[in-house]
């Protein structure tokens, strides 16, 4: 709630201005059903044309001045509670911004999305047009009683009495259609999500044969989805009739005892017309209730949501410390080190190793050894759990986290390309790069000899209407784009694995002399890929199994000497 | 770093209804008879319900309107001349008016809203059958996020058609002539005023609809821009965050969220403005009553009861109006969707079904490729000239550098398209002779990219199977090896996966596919760089488990790893598209082509040759021919 508040802070000015031309709208609306019942009665009684053309005008007067007033109120609440929500929005991104990796392990992106779109309209919903509404039904009430109260009281009173059940019925009811609209929102999400996983998966869709069962399964969802819109219609009608119910209840309660005043003569004619008007007016916010009661809880939901997020704060503790990072030499080392993902069991236990600066060192092992989730903490991502990592002697958890990645540069396994040019995508952390630096960087990841095949060379756009990349040529911007990065300590997160055999050797040529004196920590499945490194560590189940030179493991007759064995005896079957 | 979202994969909104692609807002006319006479086939099954639906409109519309007649009644006969007795049946008539418009109104609501979505939930079903049956060149064509908006965004956009619109057009429609019928009929000289406002309201309303619509249409515009680029910076945020590239990202969200900011506020005015000004309009003509009306009751050519009348139809006057105006929106919109899921429903598949009826029994295995090529883009060729034969039984394994074409045999060989030129038989009959089903289902299948539904572990090896028992399940399992981590997660083979196994590492992902192939058990089995990413380790565990399962059985294998596929009866190399040598290993190797230098470089560099620069020489550069 406070965040809200103080986004609302900004714009006091607005909502301020807002209310009170809206006070003014709701004060100028009541008086017409005034002038009209004096109109009548200068009818009725007086039996004088001027005397009603007066009223009449007047009535004309009041009409304009309140289009103005109405524009003015709705401009300052309205325009105000877009501006709030764009500043929200910024601020959320802000703050996504600085949220750990454990944060997007937690939370899928589309989760994220219905935050940012979803949540915020249902908030634009509460500071817009809620707020609107919240101070028209307030005013209109008080004063809509007030007015018939001064014209007859006991009339009022009889004519609220159906207010109080029906208005809990309504609230009732409004907490079904709630309820039934989440449950109908959830379920087109569900739609969403199958034709995305659909579509995203059609070739092998089609190759499964799977098309009938996909057809079945997208139907029974489609088909739930009608059946909770059903429910929410069958709410959505019984709340109407309830609302018009409560208006025309009044209605024929005022007509009743109202018509017997006027019989008797303790209520004029005009005072009954004028009286059925107000009570007209107070069907309108009677309505809006139920409307309002709906965008409140919604809003306020969608307001909790986004505090949790916008509570949430890094968990690297090098995100809170200020000021520049020491520059590093690249000596990296590990004491015990051991690491848990949030909510899963530990993946590394107790790793320790010293890495010089400017050495190479090979990582492998099985899958799910925790080769990947190392050189996470390499990038820092992840927050250390127990034990240490240094870097030149620095606790990780002392080194300002931005400062650190500025002299990391790591390629992750699956590469993620932006929308924009490949020059650009090289260029994600040096956006102002000089075009020699960019293209020597595209050069030594081999990217070259693709230029002639891209429309635009380098400047040609990836995506959806650019064109696609196949993964080996994703694997090597992903590789330019850390080579610009000028790192001291490079990883390569078996980031050659879509490339060919002989471009990587190209690749791995050209990074031996670009990483001189930097350290380099390669991961792959190929032993040729880390053969030429300083140092190996085998990893298996989230330990470090076996450590050394190359040429060390190859004598320990270890696991990697075994997997070396596996790839070798292969080349002794060609000379059989 | 988690999930491989590609740049610019996945919808831009990913969320219920998803926003339209700015290409996507094709200027639509507002009515188009094509379009509405097609909507209308889906629309007649619910022939009954409609009528219904119109029955109860005018149950409404009459209980409605006969109350202000009723108040009329009961002021001039009762109220004026002071007679007490006959009001209780005046408010009786009331009461019985006002409860019968609240449950036809209740009933029509209902009734409306039923058909809405019985027409709707038919064509979301149809669209998404439909695109179920297109090409792959369809979905080359078409982004994942364009095609999401079909079955979202554009038919909930005809729900409102149906919600908001036709019957309660139809029934604004006949409460303005009702209320015309009765104004003129209790005095036509006062009806007359009260319709000189009419032509105002329309042309006030179509003057800032238009506007209004405009302003909708840069925001919408806008929040495109917005749901795309959120879409992108948050799937890629830990590469941002790696790259330090926070500010850049928030300065360019800024602008583009300033932007619909301001796009957003210039609707408001529009809006502001034009709710208060027919308000205006609606209180001037009330004066205007009271005027003209009062001189008739003082030329006593007028009862008061008449004017109250006036007055009170007035009022109702104006919502059939603003609601007419406001349907001219819900039109336009729902006629642009209309039109794109009618184009999207004409659009057919050119891969489809051939003559020769479905055979019960599985194929024998034998693959023919017959002077085959093929282009994704005219003049591009990837295939050319591509014959070979894999007998029954027989192991074919398939290598080449990237982009020389061997997905594209796969792709062929399981029909996701057809050959430009030659033909490919599946034991002597051509493939587009056959049903497009029995062809694929004679094909196991193991992509480079991993597709995992969601869903559990055990739903995602059956994938196609749903009647597949847990044990096949759970043996296909332990014969990839996948069977040890999978019964390492929490709840084994029922651990749910989350958006594309994201809980999965890449090689996991990849023994699950592996398991879900062997589970499938086809006569032809197709490996394409299955065990890529998987350590040489696991890798060798697999081959045991492969040879087991491909022995009897027609299998490809494509592979960068030549180790993968040493064990093959042939091997066929591809360059450039063709097959440039063919046999087996120990021929190929000592015919030192192109199969000898990819075998050299990928066990040279065991030695650590490469790495030390002083790289073999190399052949000349292999092209990636870029494939859609």
């Amino acid at each position: 709630m406070r965040f809200l508040r103080r986004a609302l802070d900004a714009y006091r000015r607005d909502f301020l201005l807002g209310f009170v031309f809206l006070v003014i709208t709701n004060g100028l609306t009541l008086v017409i059903p005034w002038l009209l019942k004096h109109g009548i009665e200068a009818l009725q009684q007086h039996q004088s044309l001027r005397l009603v053309g007066r009223y009449a005008a007047g009535i004309g007067v009041v009409a304009v001045l309140l289009a103005f007033v109405r524009t003015w109120s709705r401009w300052y609440v309205l325009g105000g509670s877009r501006r709030v929500v764009a500043d929200l929005r910024a601020r959320l991104f802000a703050h996504l911004q600085t949220l750990p990796a454990s944060f997007y392990a937690r939370h899928r992106t589309g989760e994220i999305m219905s935050r940012a779109v979803n949540d915020l309209l249902l908030v634009r919903s509460l500071s817009g047009p809620g707020i609107l509404n919240l101070i028209n039904v307030s005013i209109l009430y008080t004063a809509g009683l007030l007015m018939m109260a001064i014209l007859d009281v006991r009339l009022t009173l009889a004519a609220i009495v159906p207010y109080p059940a029906l208005l809990y019925a309504v609230s009732r009811v409004s907490r079904t259609i709630h309820q039934r609209s989440n449950a109908a929102q959830e379920q087109l999400a569900e739609i969403s999500n199958k034709a995305q996983e659909n579509l995203s998966g059609i070739h092998q869709v089609k190759a499964y044969a799977r098309e009938d069962l996909e057809v079945a399964a997208f139907s029974a969802l489609s088909s739930g989805y009608r059946t909770r819109n059903l429910a929410l219609a069958r709410s959505r009608g019984l709340i109407v009739v309830l609302m018009s119910g409560l208006g025309g209840l009044s209605t024929i309660i005022v007509l009743w005892f109202g018509g017997r005043h006027v019989i008797a003569g303790t209520l004029s004619l005009g005072g009954l017309v004028a009286f059925m008007s107000y009570l007209a007016i107070l069907t309108g916010p009677t309505i809006m209730m139920g409307w309002m009661l709906g965008v409140f809880q919604r809003g306020l939901g969608a307001i909790r949501r986004l505090e949790e997020i916008l509570s949430q704060t890094s968990d690297l503790p090098g995100d809170l410390l200020p000021g520049p990072c020491p520059p590093l030499t690249g000596q990296v080392a590990f004491r015990a080190l051991s690491f848990a993902y949030p909510e899963g069991r530990e993946v590394l236990h107790g790793v320790d190793l010293d890495v010089p600066a400017g050495a190479t060192i090979g990582l492998v092992g099985p899958v799910g050894a925790g080769k990947s989730t190392l050189v996470r903490l390499l990038g820092a991502v992840f927050p250390v759990g127990r034990g240490m990592l240094l870097f030149d002697g620095h606790d990780f958890n002392d080194l300002p986290t931005r400062g650190l990645r500025e002299q990391i540069a790591v390629v992750p396994q699956e590469t993620f390309l932006f929308s924009r040019t490949i020059a650009e995508n090289i260029a994600l952390g040096r956006p102002d790069a000089p075009r020699a630096d960019i293209e020597r960087a595209a050069e030594i990841a081999q990217l070259t000899r693709d230029l002639p095949s891209w429309p635009h060379g380098l400047d040609t756009r990836v995506g959806e209407r650019g064109v696609t990349l196949s993964g080996g040529q994703r694997q090597r911007v992903a590789i330019a784009r850390a080579l610009l990065m000028d790192p001291r300590v490079l990883v390569l997160d078996d980031a050659l694995s879509s490339i060919d055999a002989d471009t990587e050797a190209a690749i791995l040529a050209g990074l031996r002399r670009f990483m001189r004196g930097r350290t380099t920590f390669v991961i792959s499945h190929r032993v040729a890929t880390v053969a030429g490194a300083d140092r190996l560590l085998v990893l298996e189940d989230g330990r470090v199994v076996e450590t050394g030179t190359p040429a060390e493991l190859l004598a320990a007759d270890g696991p990697f000497a075994r997997l070396s064995r596996t790839q070798q005896i292969e080349r002794e079957l060609e000379a059989m | 770093m988690r999930g491989g979202a590609r740049g610019g994969h996945g919808a831009p909104h990913a969320v219920g209804a998803g926003v339209p692609l700015p290409d996507d807002e094709v200027p639509a006319r507002v009515y188009d008879a094509r379009l509405a006479r097609r909507l209308l086939a889906f629309v007649r099954p619910e022939a009954g319900l409609i009528a219904l639906s119109i029955a109860f409109m005018f149950a409404v519309m009459g209980a409605s309107l006969v109350q202000p007649w009723l108040i009329k009644r009961l002021i001039d006969e009762h109220i004026v001349p002071g007679k007490v007795e006959g009001v209780a049946t005046f408010a009786l008539l009331y009461l019985a008016a006002f409860t019968i418009e609240l449950l036809a109104r209740y009933c029509q609501i209902y009734t409306m809203e039923r058909t809405g979505q019985n027409v709707i939930q038919a064509l979301r079903v149809q669209v998404f059958a439909r695109m179920q049956r297109l090409d792959m060149s369809f979905f080359d064509r078409n982004p994942v996020g364009r095609l999401m908006t079909r079955v979202t965004t554009d038919v909930e956009s005809l729900a409102d058609l149906f919600a908001s619109g036709t019957v309660t057009l139809l029934g604004d429609a006949c409460k303005l002539v009702a209320i015309v019928g009765i104004l003129f009929w209790l005095d036509a000289r006062l009806a007359l005023v009260t319709c000189t406002i009419v032509p105002i309201l329309f042309a006030l309303s179509i003057l800032f609809r238009g506007r209004i619509r405009q302003a909708y249409r840069d925001v919408r515009r806008r929040v495109a821009r917005i749901n795309a680029f959120l879409q992108e910076a948050v799937s890629g945020m830990m590469l941002t965050q790696l790259f330090r590239r926070e500010e850049e990202d928030r300065r360019d969200f800024t602008a583009i969220n300033d932007d619909h900011r301001d796009a957003e506020l210039r609707s408001v005015v529009y809006e502001s403005s034009f709710s208060a000004v027919v308000e205006l309009v609606g209180t001037v003509a009330t004066a205007a009553i009271l005027w003209s009306g009062g001189a008739r009751v003082l030329s006593a050519a007028l009862t008061f009861g008449t004017l109250v009348a006036f007055l009170e139809y007035t009022a109702r006057f104006f919502q059939p109006i603003r609601d007419l105006s406001g349907f001219y929106a819900v039109l336009q919109s729902a006629m642009a969707s209309l039109e794109r899921l009618f184009d999207l429903l004409d659009t057919e598949p050119s891969i489809v079904d051939g003559p020769r009826p479905a055979v019960a029994s599985m194929a024998a295995g034998r693959v023919e490729f017959d002077h085959v090529g093929f282009s994704y883009l005219p003049d591009e060729p990837v295939l050319t000239d591509v014959s070979f034969t894999v007998e029954p039984g027989q192991n074919v394994a398939i290598v080449g550098a990237t982009g020389a074409g061997k997905t594209t045999v796969v792709k062929l060989l399981i029909r996701l398209y057809d050959p430009t030129s030659g033909c490919i038989r599946l034991d002597g009959v051509d493939l587009r002779d056959r049903p497009v089903h029995e062809v694929r289902q004679q094909c196991g299948l193991v992509m480079q990219d991993h597709f995992l539904i969601a869903g559990t572990v055990a739903e995602n090896i059956a994938f196609g199977d749903l009647g597949l028992s847990r044990e096949r399940i759970e043996a296909a399992a332990r014969l990839v090896h996948a069977d040890r981590f999978v019964r390492a997660l929490p709840h084994a083979y029922d651990e749910p996966l989350r958006e594309r196994g994201g809980n999965l590492s890449v090689g996991q992902k990849q023994l699950l596919s592996l398991a879900r192939a062997v589970a499938a058990d086809p006569p032809i089995l197709i490996l394409d760089e299955a065990t890529s990413s998987i350590d040489s380790e696991t890798e060798a565990l697999i081959q045991d488990a492969l040879s087991q399962v491909l022995r009897g059985r027609t299998s490809l294998v494509i592979a960068h790893r030549l180790s993968t596929i040493l064990a093959a009866d042939r091997i066929l190399v591809f360059h450039h598209g063709r097959i440039v040598e063919e046999g087996r290993h120990r021929e190929l190797l000592a015919k030192r082509g192109v199969y000898a230098r990819l075998y050299e470089l990928q066990f040279g560099l065991a030695e650590g040759t490469a790495l030390q620069s002083g790289r073999p020489e190399r052949a000349e550069p292999l092209p990636v021919p870029s494939q859609p």
